[in-house]
């Protein structure tokens, strides 16, 4: 398995760095001029990847990444940059939907990029998303769906992603559905998403916490309620950096690298003989007996210690995401050194309990220490009241959920801003207050994680929400507003689509 | 100073080296075959764990090892050692005095030595077994200087040697024989330091 890594947003691109910093002698050195002059650049596991971000700003004054379409390696791309080419377009957006496309980043609000991401999505005149293409051409150079890729494999291009978003923030939050969806509808493609869920209090931009949680929930909510196949992800993995800021006393760059050490394991491009890690083989496993994306709960280990119950145990005692790890349906263990892999499932079936045969274990060389990461599939459900304990996996998320519904209850005239003509107030209006928009699926959603609900069929979140829906829009472009006439033309067009899905 | 002893160091540290990687191999080999419960043969599992440590890292390290060689030979064979002068290959010396030539046949041993790698160093070689810090690659790197500095003491050693020898030339003699042999212990010792790591902590 060869991975790919993006950094999306500000966080994203900060751990993204720590995973993409040259190996080599000297490279630091070198006047970032000279990384796009096309040079060699070794990082951990040969893995490539690049940074997406929305302020220009912001990526200009970092010195790691180059702007990529100047040749630079490490690269950084500005999706928006594809909008300026075509100015029409931008000002359609603005005047019809009031969305600045072109903003200097989206300051914790997951909700404007996915609502443009759906304007393109139903504005067929606009034609595709030129932001999402601009990434995915961008990204796709590195996978093994390159259009460049001749007959022969090409063994340096990855055959899966890894995608590092902040949860919280606004560009990772808001990119990430987009062009997991835009990877997706490609090809069967195994995508990971690395979510760091923001700590407590307010942030460096003085953005509340509820604001923070309403953009996390909406950003997850999207990623998990994506039915099995099409544009559902292999699997979310969940970091809580609220235990990590404790743990580092609020040190970022040693959070950052924290992020890359524990992740290393599953990077690793190294294999032993004869245990060849098929990306797709891993991702079918993830999603057995699920209909939906699996949550991931990584914990991790390093000691020089090779005894597989010591390293387990040890690992255990450090998920990076509060969890009961007995509650797990499935548990995949990424080795680096030597330690017997049957030794570590036997370990793992001993500490929580989950068959031997839900367990995979996947050994790669190391670098002489002994290193393992666990990633534990939903670890919730199964009991009620599960979110009154601090420790649970049930109360982070349960308090995540309750901040973004106080948000949207208490900041309506944040949400919905007076700015916003009447098609996109409307539009908002029904996604976050409608009877089945989402404030309500929330407390759906909270219900059943007080009722102990576990996640097999359905995870907490399960029904798919959209800002702008399909028929909407049409009626707004023709100006028919309360025709029945284009009402049921829109729905005989809605359901003519779905039967011709249907057919192939 | 006993310079037959610093000779004894050099190949007792290359023997050691050369020892602790085929243990290493050997131990690693056999773990491997644990983990994949298979047959497979040593030349894949090298294959399979070997790392890229970058092509600046490599070409520094490749350089470090000719460097290394051709330093030992300078010293050893153009400087005054305590060996019989036959052995010096003094007269050698004194057919070829000027630092030109000398330094002509430095460079010819740079390039027999760089011919030699480009023919036998395959990509699965020594450090691509071994996780390699980068502070350690650092000091690899820096071997390369200290190696230079060596070869060149040997050469003007070598040169005074064959020249008539004054009070102030022998004072200096002492002073950077010394010098040019604790050079190249020293880089050997780190060149050789990742296998010894690797013996203790585990090669991969």
């Amino acid at each position: 398995m060869k991975v790919c890594v993006v950094g999306i947003g500000g966080c994203g691109g900060a751990v993204a760095e720590c995973f993409l910093q040259n190996q080599d002698i000297l490279g630091g050195y070198l006047p970032n001029k000279l990384h796009c002059a096309g040079g060699y650049y070794k990082s951990f596991g040969n893995i490539r990847g690049l940074w997406i971000e929305a302020a220009k700003t912001d990526a200009i004054s970092q010195k790691f990444f180059g702007p990529l379409g100047n040749g630079c390696y490490p690269g950084y791309i500005i999706p928006k940059d594809a909008i300026i080419k075509d100015e029409s377009l931008y000002g359609n957006i603005r005047q019809k939907y009031g969305f600045d496309v072109l903003g200097e980043g989206f300051f914790s609000k997951a909700e404007p990029l996915k609502a443009i991401n759906e304007i393109f999505d139903i504005e067929n005149e606009l034609g595709q998303n030129p932001m999402m293409n601009y990434a995915w051409s961008s990204i796709q150079q590195y996978t093994t769906l390159s259009s460049n890729l001749s007959q022969g494999k090409d063994s340096s291009l990855c055959d899966s992603m890894l995608f590092v978003i902040s949860l919280g923030g606004g560009t990772g939050t808001g990119f990430i559905n987009p062009v997991t969806k835009k990877i997706r509808e490609k090809a069967q493609f195994p995508v990971f998403v690395l979510g760091i869920l923001t700590e407590g209090g307010k942030d460096q931009r003085h953005v509340s916490e509820d604001q923070r949680s309403l953009s996390a929930t909406i950003s997850m909510y999207d990623l998990i309620t994506k039915r099995r196949g099409g544009e559902a992800i292999s699997g979310l993995i969940l970091v809580d950096n609220q235990i990590l800021t404790e743990r580092f006393q609020g040190d970022y760059h040693k959070i950052d690298n924290y992020i890359f050490e524990i992740m290393r394991p599953f990077l690793e491009s190294r294999e032993y003989p004869k245990k060849h890690l098929d990306p797709l083989h891993l991702d079918g496993n993830l999603w057995k007996d699920l209909k939906h994306p699996a949550i991931l709960v990584p914990c991790h280990c390093a000691d020089n210690n090779d005894d597989a119950s010591h390293l387990v145990r040890c690992a255990l005692e450090n998920p990076l995401f509060n969890c009961n790890p007995a509650k797990a349906d499935r548990a995949y263990i990424f080795a680096r050194g030597f330690v017997n892999p049957e030794g570590l499932r036997d370990a793992l079936h001993n500490e929580i309990k989950v068959s031997k045969d839900h367990i995979g274990v996947y050994p790669k060389p190391g670098d002489g220490i002994n290193e393992i990461l666990i990633l534990l599939r939903n670890p919730y459900g199964g009991n009620i009241g599960a979110q009154n304990d601090s420790k649970s996996f049930e109360r982070r998320i349960y308090d995540l959920i309750s901040r973004a519904s106080n948000y949207i209850t208490s900041s309506k005239v944040d949400i919905i801003l007076d700015s916003y003509p009447e098609i996109t107030r409307n539009a908002l209006e029904n996604y976050f207050y409608g009877d089945s928009g989402l404030l309500k699926m929330l407390e759906v959603s909270r219900d059943r994680i007080a009722k102990g609900e576990k996640p097999g069929e359905e995870p907490f979140f399960s029904q798919e929400l959209k800002i702008f829906e399909e028929n909407e829009p049409i009626e707004v472009f023709v100006q028919t507003s309360g025709s029945e006439d284009e009402k049921i033309r829109s729905i005989v067009k809605q359901e003519v689509e779905k039967a011709l899905r249907g057919t192939g | 100073m006993n310079y037959i002893f610093g000779m004894g160091i050099f190949f007792i540290l290359m023997a050691l080296g050369s020892g602790l990687h085929i243990l290493n191999l050997l131990k690693t080999y056999k773990k491997v075959q644990k983990i994949t419960e298979g047959d497979v043969q040593m030349g894949e599992v090298i294959k399979k764990i070997s790392r890229n440590h970058g092509p600046n890292f490599t070409a520094f390290a490749i350089t470090s090892w000719i460097l290394l060689i051709t330093a030992f030979v300078h010293f050893y064979f153009f400087a005054p050692v305590d060996l019989p002068k036959g052995v010096t290959y003094f007269r050698f010396i004194s057919l070829m005095p000027s630092f030109l030539e000398i330094s002509g046949f430095g460079i010819f041993m740079l390039v027999l030595f760089g011919i030699i790698a480009a023919l036998f160093i395959r990509k699965h070689w020594l450090y691509s077994f071994y996780p390699v810090s980068n502070r350690m690659k650092r000091y690899i790197a820096l071997t390369v200087p200290m190696l230079l500095v060596s070869i060149i003491i040997s050469i003007v050693l070598g040169i005074w040697y064959s020249s008539t020898l004054d009070s102030e030339i022998e004072f200096w003699i002492e002073i950077l024989r010394p010098v040019a042999l604790a050079l190249l212990l020293v880089s050997e010792g780190i060149l050789i330091w990742p296998v010894i790591a690797g013996f203790k902590e585990g090669a991969t």
